[in-house]
C-alpha cells in the first residue's frame, strides 16, 4: 500500500508542473498588451514601457514563467486588471463558495443516485426501474444551463418557493445556514442532476452484476436475509467503482458548476472565471483555472487512494 | 401605419428628449385630448404632478441595486466611470454640487454643498469659497480648509508627500490650470488659477473621471494612498460598511450627517454583469432597482408593474474619422456618411426607445446644448450624390472599430452592424473590428494613425454636464501621445482656436453661445458622426419611491424611500 | 464529463478487446453482417439512429426547408407563442421565427459536435497507436503530455480555451477538439496496448510473419471499434457542451443562430414566453440522448458476449 501511495503521489508532481506551464502559456498567447490594459485612458508610450518593465514583460518566456511560478507558490497571483485588487483576494472567497455548492451537489447526487440505483438494481424490470431508467437517460443528457433555467422559472419565479439568484439574502442582517441552504437548493439540483442520473445507472448495473454473481446465491443458500445480503456484500463490491465515479464527478461538478453559477449568479469561482474572461482580466482567469485544476488533481488522487485501499487488486496493477 | 406618428407621440418624444417642459407637455396634450395619456407618461417617468395623492415618505429599509458591472476602486479621486461614481458620490462631497432633486430641467443647477458661498475675483483667476461649519468626516475628524488643501494637493501638487499620480491622472481636467491653493483661515479656501477657465465651476461637480470631493486627511494618512480605497471616508449622507468583490458594496445612513438625512437605512449595490440575471433578480424581488435593463425585457417587466424611468442624460454615442485616412479627407465624404445613417431607426427598433437620435456632437444636459439643433438629415440619396462628387461613386472600403461592451456603450456590436448596413446602402464597405472594453480603450487613446491601430474610424460614448467636454473630445491639444483621451484620435484641428477662446470666457451665457457656435462648426466640418443619446433607462420595483431621474448619469439617493 | 470517463472505462473493457483480437486473427468476412444483425436487434438504438439521421438531414436542408430567414425579425409578432398561424413554433424576442432558427441552428450545433469528435478521433488514434505500439520513450512523452491536459476539468478547459481564443465557430471547434484529444487518445492507447500484448503472445507461436505489418493490420481495426463507440457517445456530450459555450457567449457570433444561443436569448422572457428557451433545449436533449443510445447500441453490438 505504501509503495502505491508513494508512486501515485510522485506522479502528480510532473502533472501539476505541466498544468502550470499550460496555464501560463495559455495566457501568454492572448493578443493585447497587459500594460496598456492596466493604464487604460492614462496610457502614454513612456508609461507603457515603464509598466511593462515593472511587470517583467521584457524578459524571455522561461524567466517570466519561473518568476510567475515562484509568486504563485507563495500565494501571489498578481493583481486583477479590471478590479485593481490582488487576485488572491478575489479568487479564494469565490473558490470556497464553489466548494459549498459542490458539496451540496455531491450530497444530492449521491443520495439520489444511490437511492434510485439501489432500488432499480434490486427491482429490475419493475415500473420503478423502467421509469427511473428512462428519466435518468433524459436527465443525463440535459444541459445544466437549461435545467437551471427550467428550475428557476418554475420553482423560483412562478411558484416563489426558492430564491432565483445569489447565495444569501441581501437584505438579511446576518448570514444563516438556513438562508444558505434555501439559496443552494436549486443550484445544487441543477449541478448534481446529470451526475445523479449517471450514478443511478451505474449503481444499478453494478448491483445487477453483483446480484448475479454466484457467491450471492451461495450466501442465500446459507439462509441469510436478502436485504442483508444486498446491503453488506452487494455494497461492498459495488463500492470501489462507485467511489471512483464519485471522484470523477467531483471534477465534473466543479467544472459543471460554472453553468449553474452563471444562471443563478452564485458567486463562485466558475462565475468569476466567466466574468473575468468577458472582462479580459487574464490574471484572474489564470489563477482561477490553476486553483481549480490543482484541487481537481488532488481530489482524483484522493479517490484513487481510497479505491485502492478498498480494492487490493488495483494496487498491484 | 409604420410611418405615421400620432400627435401625442410627437409631443411625448419632444418631452422625453428634453425639448418640451413638463407643463407645456401637459398643456398641449390636454389640448389634443390626450391629457390622460400624458399623465400616464409622467407617472411612468416618476414625474407625476404634486396634485396627485402622494404617500408620506417612510424612514428605513434596505435598497438593493443591481449594477451592470463590478465597481472600480472606491477612491473618488483615482477612479473613473459612472458605475463607481454612483456609489462613491453618496459617501463623498465637494464644495459645490449639482441639484439632482429636479428632473425636468435642461441641466442641473449648481448648489452649495460643503461651501456655503463662493466668489470669483475680477481677474477671473481666484475662486474664494466660504466653508460650512460643523461638518465632520465619517471618522469624526473635522472638515476644514486644511482638509480641502490636503485633498487638492493629493491630486495636483506634485511635490506634496500625499501626491498620488493616479489621482492626478484621473482629475486632470479639473485642476489643470490650478496654480495654488490658499487657506487664509480654517473656514475659507481659495483656488488661484493660471488662466481663466470658464467651466471650472462645472468641472468641480463632475464625477465621470476623478472627482473634486474630499476624503478625511486623517484616514488618508492612516491607510495611505492605496489603502484608502478599502476604507472610503467622506462627509456624505451615506457611509461605507463593507465590500465583497463580485458580490456587494454596502453603505448605510450616516447618523451624524450635517444635512437632511436620507430615508434609507442601507443601500446594497450588487454587480450583476449579465442583463438577464439583473432582470430575473428584479422580477424575483431580490433587487429593487436595475441599471441598464435589457431593452428586450423591459416591456414584460412593465406589464408586471415594474417602473421604467428614463430621461435625457449627458451621453452621446458617436464615432470620429481618422482625418489622416485618405478616404476621409474630403469634407463631402464625411458629410455623406453623416447623412447615410438612420439614427431614428436605430433608436426605435434596435434600442427599443431607450435612447434617441443624437443631434450634434455636444451631449445633452449642459448649458450649451440646443435641443433644436439641426443636424444632418437622413438622406441616403444625397449621401450617394456627395460621395460621387467627391470621387467615390462606388464607395470604398474602410475599417471601423468599437468595443464589445463597456460603460455607456449600450450594445455596440449590433449598433455597429446597423451602421454597417446603412453604409453598405450607399456603397461603403465597412469592416467591423471589435475588442473587449479595457483592451479597446488602450487602442482608442493611441490615435488612429498609430501603427498598431490603423483604422478609418473609431467609436466612443460619454458626456458631461459641462460644456468643456466638447473641448476634451475635439481640441487637438488632447491627442495622444502627450496623453489623454481627447480628440478620439482623429487629428482634427479646425476648432482649436474657437475652443481655446470659449474655455477662457467667464460669462456663462456668452460661453454657452460660443460652444454652440463650435457645435455648428463641428457639424460643418464633420470630424465625427454623432449617433445616439442614451436615456439612461432604470427599472424599479413599485416599492421604490422618490427616485429622481435627474439629467445626469448619477443620482441623489437621499430622496429615495421604500413603501 | 465523467460520463466521458465512464464510457472510457467501459469501452476498454478487456472482454470486448479480447474477442475483437480473436476475430481479427481469423479475418471473418461477415464481421459487418454479424455486427449489423446485433445492432438492428436493439430497437431503441435503431430508433435513435433514425432520429439522428432525420435531424441531420433536415438541418442540412435548412436553406430549402426553413420557412423564414432566421436572422430577420418582425417586431410586431415578437414573442408569439407556439401555434401562431404561420409560425408553428412561435417567435423569439426579436420577432424571428423559432422553427427557422431551429433548423439553421441545427447545422451549427451538429457541426460543432461532429467535427471536433471526428478530427480529434483521427489525431487520437494516431497518438494512441504510436504511443502504444512503439512504447518506451515515445509512449512516455505522449501519454504524460496528455495526462497534463487530462488533469483539467473538461468544462473548465473548454471554457478557458474558448475564452482565450475568442468567439467564433472555428475557435469553439478548436477548443472542443483540444479538450477531447486526451480522452480519446487514452481509449485508443489502451486498446492498442491490449491488442499488442495479446498478439505478441500469439505471434510467438505463429512463426515467420512480419510483426509490423500484421500488427498494423490487426491493431488498427481493433483500436477503431472502441474509438467509434466512444466517439458516438462523445458527440452527444459535445452537442451539450458546445451549446453551453454558445450560451455563455463564447461560441459562434450573432446573428447566426445555434441552439445554445437560442436558449440564452430566451432568458429575458422566461415567464411570459418560455418557449423561446424551452424549444431549443428540448432539441438538445433529444439529439444528445439519441447519440447516447446509439453509442450504447454500438457497444452492445460489438460485444460478442451479447451476440447470442
Amino acid at each position: 500500500m505504501l509503495k502505491f501511495l508513494v508512486y501515485r503521489v510522485a506522479t502528480i508532481v510532473p502533472v501539476l508542473l505541466g498544468v502550470s506551464i499550460v496555464v501560463f502559456l495559455m495566457m501568454k498567447l492572448i493578443p493585447g498588451d497587459p500594460a496598456e490594459a492596466i493604464l487604460g485612458p492614462a496610457a502614454t508610450t513612456e508609461k507603457i514601457e515603464l509598466v511593462r518593465k515593472s511587470l517583467g514583460l521584457d524578459q524571455p518566456f522561461y524567466v517570466q514563467y519561473v518568476r510567475w511560478l515562484w509568486k504563485v507558490v507563495h500565494g501571489d497571483f498578481g493583481t486583477s486588471i479590471a478590479v485593481n485588487v490582488p487576485v488572491a483576494q478575489l479568487v479564494w472567497p469565490k473558490f470556497w463558495n464553489t466548494v459549498l455548492l459542490t458539496i451540496g451537489s455531491l450530497v444530492i447526487c449521491i443520495l439520489v443516485g444511490l437511492g434510485v440505483g439501489i432500488v432499480s438494481g434490486t427491482r429490475q424490470y419493475s415500473w420503478f426501474d423502467r421509469i427511473s431508467m428512462s428519466l435518468t437517460l433524459v436527465v443525463a443528457n440535459t444541459p445544466a444551463f437549461w435545467l437551471g433555467l427550467v428550475l428557476m422559472v418554475v420553482l423560483a419565479l412562478y411558484l416563489g418557493w426558492f430564491p432565483a439568484t445569489g447565495m444569501y439574502s441581501m437584505r438579511a442582517a446576518h448570514k444563516t445556514v438556513g438562508d444558505l441552504i434555501h439559496h443552494m437548493v436549486l443550484p445544487a439540483i441543477t449541478t448534481g442532476a446529470v451526475s445523479a442520473a449517471i450514478i443511478a445507472r451505474l449503481v444499478r448495473s453494478s448491483f445487477l452484476d453483483v446480484i448475479r454473481k454466484h457467491y450471492i446465491t451461495a450466501l442465500r443458500a446459507k439462509g441469510l436475509a436478502e436485504r442483508d445480503i444486498i446491503l453488506r456484500h452487494g455494497m461492498k463490491n459495488a463500492l470501489p467503482p462507485i467511489i471512483n465515479i464519485v471522484g470523477l464527478q467531483v471534477g465534473y461538478l466543479m467544472g459543471g458548476a460554472l453553468f449553474t453559477e452563471v444562471v443563478f449568479s452564485w458567486p463562485g469561482i466558475g462565475l468569476q472565471i466567466y466574468s473575468s474572461i468577458v472582462a479580459r482580466d487574464l490574471p484572474v482567469v489564470q489563477a482561477a483555472v490553476l486553483v481549480t485544476t490543482f484541487v481537481f488533481v488532488l481530489v482524483n488522487l484522493g479517490t484513487d487512494i481510497v479505491v485502492a485501499a478498498l480494492d487490493p487488486r488495483i494496487r498491484r496493477a | 401605419m409604420k410611418g405615421d406618428r400620432t400627435a401625442f407621440e410627437v409631443l411625448e418624444a419632444a418631452f422625453v428628449e428634453g425639448r418640451l417642459t413638463r407643463r407645456d407637455f401637459l398643456r398641449q396634450s390636454a389640448q389634443i385630448g390626450a391629457g390622460a395619456s400624458a399623465m400616464a407618461v409622467l407617472s411612468s417617468l416618476g414625474l407625476a404632478t404634486p396634485a396627485r395623492a402622494q404617500q408620506q415618505p417612510k424612514k428605513g429599509g434596505t435598497l438593493v441595486i443591481a449594477k451592470e458591472s463590478e465597481l472600480d476602486i472606491l477612491d473618488p479621486h483615482s477612479a473613473g466611470g459612472w458605475v463607481t461614481w454612483r456609489v462613491s458620490k453618496q459617501m463623498h462631497e465637494g464644495l459645490i454640487d449639482e441639484d439632482l432633486t429636479q428632473a425636468n430641467v435642461p441641466y442641473p443647477k449648481i448648489i452649495p454643498k460643503l461651501a456655503t458661498s463662493w466668489t470669483i475675483s475680477k481677474d477671473s483667476l481666484t475662486y474664494t469659497f466660504k466653508l460650512r461649519k460643523g461638518v465632520k468626516f465619517h471618522d469624526g475628524t473635522p472638515f476644514d480648509a486644511a482638509a480641502v488643501k490636503y485633498n487638492v494637493d493629493r491630486c495636483a501638487a506634485k511635490d506634496a508627500p500625499q501626491f498620488y499620480a493616479r489621482a492626478n491622472a484621473y482629475t486632470t481636467w479639473i485642476w489643470q490650470f490650478l496654480k495654488e491653493v490658499k487657506t487664509p483661515d480654517e473656514g475659507t479656501v481659495q483656488f488661484v488659477l493660471r488662466e481663466p477657465y470658464g467651466d471650472f465651476i462645472r468641472q468641480l461637480v463632475q464625477g465621470g473621471g476623478g472627482a473634486a470631493v474630499f476624503i478625511s486627511p486623517a484616514a488618508l494618512k492612516k491607510y495611505g494612498n492605496e489603502g484608502i480605497a478599502e476604507h472610503p471616508t467622506g462627509t456624505g449622507p451615506f457611509r461605507f460598511v463593507e465590500r465583497v468583490r463580485g458580490e456587494k458594496v454596502v453603505t448605510e445612513r450616516n447618523p451624524d450627517y450635517w444635512g437632511t438625512p436620507p430615508y434609507l437605512d442601507r443601500i446594497i449595490d450588487r454587480p450583476m454583469p449579465e442583463p438577464a440575471a439583473r432582470m430575473t433578480a428584479l422580477q424575483a424581488g431580490e433587487v429593487d432597482m436595475v441599471y441598464v435593463p435589457h431593452p428586450d425585457g423591459i416591456a414584460e417587466l412593465k406589464s408586471k408593474g415594474f417602473v421604467l424611468q428614463q430621461g435625457p442624460a449627458p451621453h452621446v454615442w458617436y464615432f470620429a474619422f481618422n482625418l489622416r485616412d485618405k478616404n476621409y479627407q474630403d469634407l463631402r465624404v464625411r458629410r455623406a456618411i453623416n447623412m447615410a445613417i438612420d439614427r431614428e431607426g436605430m433608436a426605435k427598433q434596435l434600442l427599443k426607445g431607450t435612447a434617441v437620435a443624437a443631434r450634434g456632437l455636444q451631449a445633452p444636459c449642459c448649458p450649451s446644448y440646443d435641443p433644436n439643433f439641426k443636424d444632418y438629415p437622413y438622406d441616403p440619396a444625397q449621401a450617394k450624390k456627395l460621395l460621387a462628387e467627391a470621387g467615390f461613386p462606388n464607395g470604398f472600403e474602410t475599417v471601423w472599430q468599437t468595443s464589445v461592451d463597456g460603460s455607456g456603450q449600450l450594445i455596440p456590436v449590433p449598433m455597429g452592424e446597423w451602421i454597417q448596413r446603412d453604409l453598405a446602402k450607399v456603397g461603403i464597405k465597412m469592416k467591423l473590428r471589435t475588442y473587449e472594453w479595457i483592451t479597446y480603450i488602450g487602442y482608442w487613446i493611441k490615435g488612429m494613425d498609430d501603427p498598431s491601430n490603423k483604422v478609418g474610424s473609431q467609436q466612443m460614448s460619454w458626456g458631461m454636464t459641462s460644456d468643456y467636454w466638447l473641448d476634451i473630445v475635439t481640441n487637438s491639444s488632447h491627442i495622444a501621445p502627450s496623453g489623454g483621451v481627447g480628440q478620439n484620435g482623429g487629428y482634427y484641428t479646425g476648432a482649436d482656436a474657437m475652443l481655446n477662446a470659449a474655455r477662457a470666457e467667464m460669462d456663462e451665457g456668452k460661453r454657452a453661445a460660443m460652444y454652440r457656435k463650435i457645435n455648428q462648426k463641428l457639424k460643418d466640418d464633420a470630424p465625427a458622426v454623432p449617433i445616439i443619446n442614451d436615456l439612461a433607462p432604470i427599472m424599479l420595483s413599485p416599492k421604490v419611491k422618490g427616485f429622481v431621474h435627474a439629467p445626469e448619469e448619477w443620482y441623489d439617493m437621499t430622496t429615495v424611500w421604500l413603501a | 464529463m465523467s460520463a466521458v470517463n465512464v464510457r472510457a472505462k467501459e469501452a476498454v473493457d478487456a472482454r470486448a478487446i479480447d474477442s475483437a483480437a480473436e476475430q481479427a486473427m481469423f479475418r471473418r468476412p461477415s464481421e459487418w453482417r454479424i455486427f449489423w444483425e446485433a445492432f438492428s436487434r436493439d430497437r431503441l438504438a435503431v430508433g435513435a439512429a433514425a432520429v439522428i439521421a432525420l435531424v441531420c438531414l433536415v438541418s442540412a436542408l435548412a436553406p430549402v426547408l426553413s420557412p423564414y430567414d432566421p436572422t430577420v425579425g418582425d417586431n410586431s409578432l415578437r414573442l408569439a407563442p407556439i401555434g401562431t398561424p404561420g409560425h408553428i413554433l412561435g417567435l423569439d424576442g426579436q420577432g424571428r421565427d423559432i422553427l427557422s432558427r431551429l433548423l439553421w441552428g441545427g447545422r451549427v450545433s451538429l457541426i460543432i459536435a461532429l467535427l471536433p469528435v471526428a478530427v480529434s478521433s483521427v489525431v487520437s488514434v494516431f497518438l494512441g497507436l504510436v504511443a502504444g505500439f512503439f512504447g518506451g520513450k515515445l509512449d512516455m512523452i505522449i501519454m504524460r503530455t496528455l495526462d497534463v491536459f487530462f488533469a483539467f476539468p473538461a468544462v473548465l478547459l473548454a471554457v478557458a480555451i474558448a475564452g482565450v481564443l475568442g468567439p467564433g465557430m472555428l475557435n469553439v471547434m478548436l477548443s472542443l477538439t483540444i479538450v477531447l484529444i486526451p480522452y480519446i487518445s487514452r481509449v485508443a492507447y489502451m486498446a492498442t496496448v491490449t491488442v499488442k500484448n495479446e498478439l505478441f503472445v500469439d505471434q510467438a507461436r505463429v512463426s515467420g510473419a512480419r510483426p509490423r505489418q500484421i500488427l498494423f493490420d490487426h491493431i488498427l481495426p481493433n483500436t477503431l471499434s472502441p474509438v467509434i463507440v466512444y466517439g458516438s457517445t462523445l458527440v452527444g456530450i459535445m452537442i451539450v457542451l458546445g451549446a453551453g459555450l454558445s450560451f455563455l457567449g463564447l461560441g459562434i457570433t450573432p446573428p447566426r443562430p445555434d441552439w445554445g444561443i437560442m436558449c440564452s436569448d430566451g432568458r429575458n422572457f422566461l415567464l411570459v414566453a418560455p418557449h423561446v428557451s424551452a424549444v431549443p433545449g428540448i432539441m438538445l436533449i433529444l439529439v444528445a440522448m439519441s447519440f447516447n443510445i446509439v453509442g450504447d447500441g454500438l457497444r452492445d453490438a460489438l460485444d460478442p458476449k451479447l451476440r447470442k
